[in-house]
């Protein structure tokens, strides 16, 4: 029991880590090429960097609460470690698209 | 700038710091065959809080002072790019750090003395503390180039 409640907070987290990753590396992409994103989230939060922020922190909450109450795929032992290395690439590839994005923006465009 | 703003803009440092020093030591540790876990759990948990305070500090500063008082220096210089490169990657890099950070908490609180044997888990779990030790490596070194860029 204890061990499947350690597996279903872990699967919760790094579920939730994998979305808000990705909605922080989407939404950077997006308010840049979109400008009226960009005001709206500056309107809303009183700067574009707060909104994501405070959105990100929504999406990771709003995933975990979600993913806590399906406890399936804790049944399987090597979800955790499928998950993790989930979490690697989207870690990876997210901050290589953020970088070299602003750097074809910075210095390119 | 104000007595705050100096003491936020050094906690933000500090607390950068801190974070990328103690994912470094989670990397390393959990890729010993016999991880200190009761270490590990207190550092994990630790590095999360320095990554929260890092967000606030360096986000009030941002947010307050560095957008109307610096970016604009930097963009009308000979290294505007330190502010569209480096700066831009910072802010949105560091954003992916607290929830690496968590995840690192949650599995190694959760899993405890299980990890020893854990096999795959124990080794995805040491790449992740790998990769955010070294996204914390390149916001820390933008912190320099940014700064740099007014002189």
């Amino acid at each position: 029991m204890k061990e499947l409640k350690a597996r279903e907070t872990s699967i919760a987290a790094i579920t939730a880590s994998i979305c808000a990753i990705f909605f922080i590396t989407a939404m950077t992409l997006a308010a840049d090429l979109v400008p009226p994103l960009k005001n709206w989230l500056a309107a809303t939060f009183s700067h574009h960097w707060i909104g994501k922020s405070v959105l990100s922190v929504a999406v990771f909450l709003v995933v975990f609460w979600a993913s806590k109450s399906n406890s399936s795929r804790a049944m399987r032992e090597d979800t955790t470690a499928a998950l993790l290395r989930t979490a690697v690439w989207f870690a990876i590839v997210g901050a290589l698209v953020m970088f070299v994005f602003f750097l074809y923006e910075g210095l390119w465009k | 700038m104000t007595p705050l703003l100096i003491i936020l803009l050094a906690a933000h440092i500090l607390f950068g710091l801190g974070l990328v020093l103690m994912h470094y030591s989670i990397w390393i540790n959990l890729a010993k065959e016999s991880p200190p876990i009761a270490y590990l759990k207190k550092i994990s948990k630790i590095s999360f809080v320095s990554a929260l305070l890092a967000w606030l500090a360096g986000g009030y500063y941002y947010v307050v002072y560095y957008g109307t008082q610096v970016k604009p220096v930097i963009k009308a210089g000979k290294y505007a790019w330190a502010h569209s490169v480096f700066m831009e990657a910072k802010e949105h890099i560091f954003l992916l750090l607290p929830f690496l950070a968590i995840v690192l908490a949650v599995v190694i609180g959760k899993y405890g003395d299980e990890l020893e044997n854990s096999g795959q888990l124990k080794k995805q779990l040491t790449i992740l503390a790998g990769i955010s030790f070294w996204l914390g490596v390149f916001v820390t070194l933008a912190g320099p180039i940014i700064s740099g860029a007014v002189r």
